[in-house]
């Protein structure tokens, strides 16, 4: 797993202005990074289903938020998940911890498979576009995310496009 | 001041008289959304661009999403009117906005003390829950509550010009159906016009 700081270089390179969150052991560790970056700023709700909602005023208030969870988390905001995608249709982007996969070693497989089969079917039924990963460093991460969403991909070509001019105009 | 449906005699005030006493002192260029019953009721008052009526929405989500919204917009007002039963799914929302340092923010919680959109059943929280010492606890710079319309009126402006983030829990009586049943403006109409108005704002 990569650490705090290549989190926050790959989510500044992308863009995300807030990183809305609940944490868990997977993600838990990029706190420290997180909340002391400068490109990007932390905000910590009490249940996840704040989350979605929280994520869609930013993104109607014109900021870029990323939402990070774990999937029980996931279980958990069903309803406001469902309401930002299919009453509201905002692209709000996410990152799902899988619950117990960097434990998956110390623990029986029955164990692990419900949270990882039931997150993956729930992110599906949702309606979601989404892509399970176990990259392990943030170059290929990014690029797991681009192939995960179309809609990410072009976020990342349109940001890349945009420097590029900055730096021709510079 | 005639008032609107309801019991006059149960010591609260009507929630549309409420919300029209709210209505004439949101500013021009401040946000406000509504939820549930709110969402029905001010729409049928007014029509404003900067008015976000979240319906359908998620139980609960008004207070984050306009939580969402003050961070974003800091320069202007974000007001969120929520119900009791919508507050109640998610109660720790308010140590969230004590904790995102927002300033800009009030919630008016209109306290029926029932699920009016469903048929008035009783929340869990009959016949009495103290919100604004919830409020007081999470850390809310300032928490008033008022019962009679009569104080609401005479107060209201005093009560939205408190330090924030601000908490006001209004005593309300069931809306009349004919405000209940008022269709609230088609969503992807009022997120057009939310985006035109704050996109405006921004390049003025």
């Amino acid at each position: 797993m990569f650490t705090g700081p290549e989190i926050v270089a790959t989510l500044s390179e992308l863009g995300v202005t807030h990183v809305v969150w609940v944490p868990d052991t997977a993600i838990g560790p990029w706190e420290a990074a997180l909340d002391a970056a400068g490109s990007l700023r932390l905000i910590r709700v009490c249940r996840e289903g704040e989350a979605w909602p929280l994520a869609a005023g930013l993104h109607l208030g014109g900021k870029s938020p990323l939402v990070m969870m774990q999937t029980t988390g996931l279980f958990e905001s069903g309803d406001a998940l469902r309401n930002v995608l299919f009453d509201l249709k905002l692209p709000i982007f996410s990152l799902i911890g899988l619950r117990n996969w960097l434990t998956r070693d110390r623990t029986t497989r029955p164990r692990l498979m419900p949270s990882r089969s039931c997150g993956r079917g729930a992110w599906n039924a949702s309606g979601s576009c989404g892509r399970t990963t176990s990259q392990n460093s943030p170059r290929t991460f990014a690029a797991a995310a681009a192939r995960a969403c179309p809609a990410w991909r072009f976020w990342r070509r349109a940001r890349h496009d945009a420097s590029r001019r900055r730096s021709s105009l510079g | 001041m005639t008032l609107r449906g309801g019991d006059h005699r149960s010591g609260k005030m009507p929630a549309v008289d409420a919300l029209e006493v709210l209505a004439d002192l949101c500013s021009g260029d401040q946000i406000v959304v509504t939820n549930q019953g709110s969402a029905r009721i001010l729409p049928k008052l007014r029509r404003r661009p900067l008015d976000f009526h979240y319906n359908p929405s998620t139980m609960g989500g008004a207070v984050p999403l306009a939580l969402g919204l003050a961070l974003a917009q800091p320069q202007r007002e974000v007001l969120v009117v929520s119900g009791d039963g919508s507050l109640l799914m998610s109660l720790g929302v308010l140590v969230t906005v004590v904790k995102a340092g927002v300033t800009n923010l009030a919630i008016v919680l209109l306290d029926n003390g029932i699920y009016e959109v469903t048929g008035g059943q009783e929340t869990p929280a009959t016949p009495a829950v103290d919100y604004c010492g919830l409020a007081r606890a999470a850390g809310f710079a300032s928490a008033c509550s008022f019962q009679q319309l009569a104080d609401w009126q005479a107060r209201a402006a005093d009560a939205l010009s408190e330090p924030g983030p601000r908490f006001i829990r209004l005593a309300v009586q069931t809306a009349p159906n004919d405000y209940l049943r008022f269709p609230t403006p088609p969503m992807d109409e009022q997120l057009a016009q939310l985006r035109r108005a704050l996109g405006a704002a921004a390049r003025s």
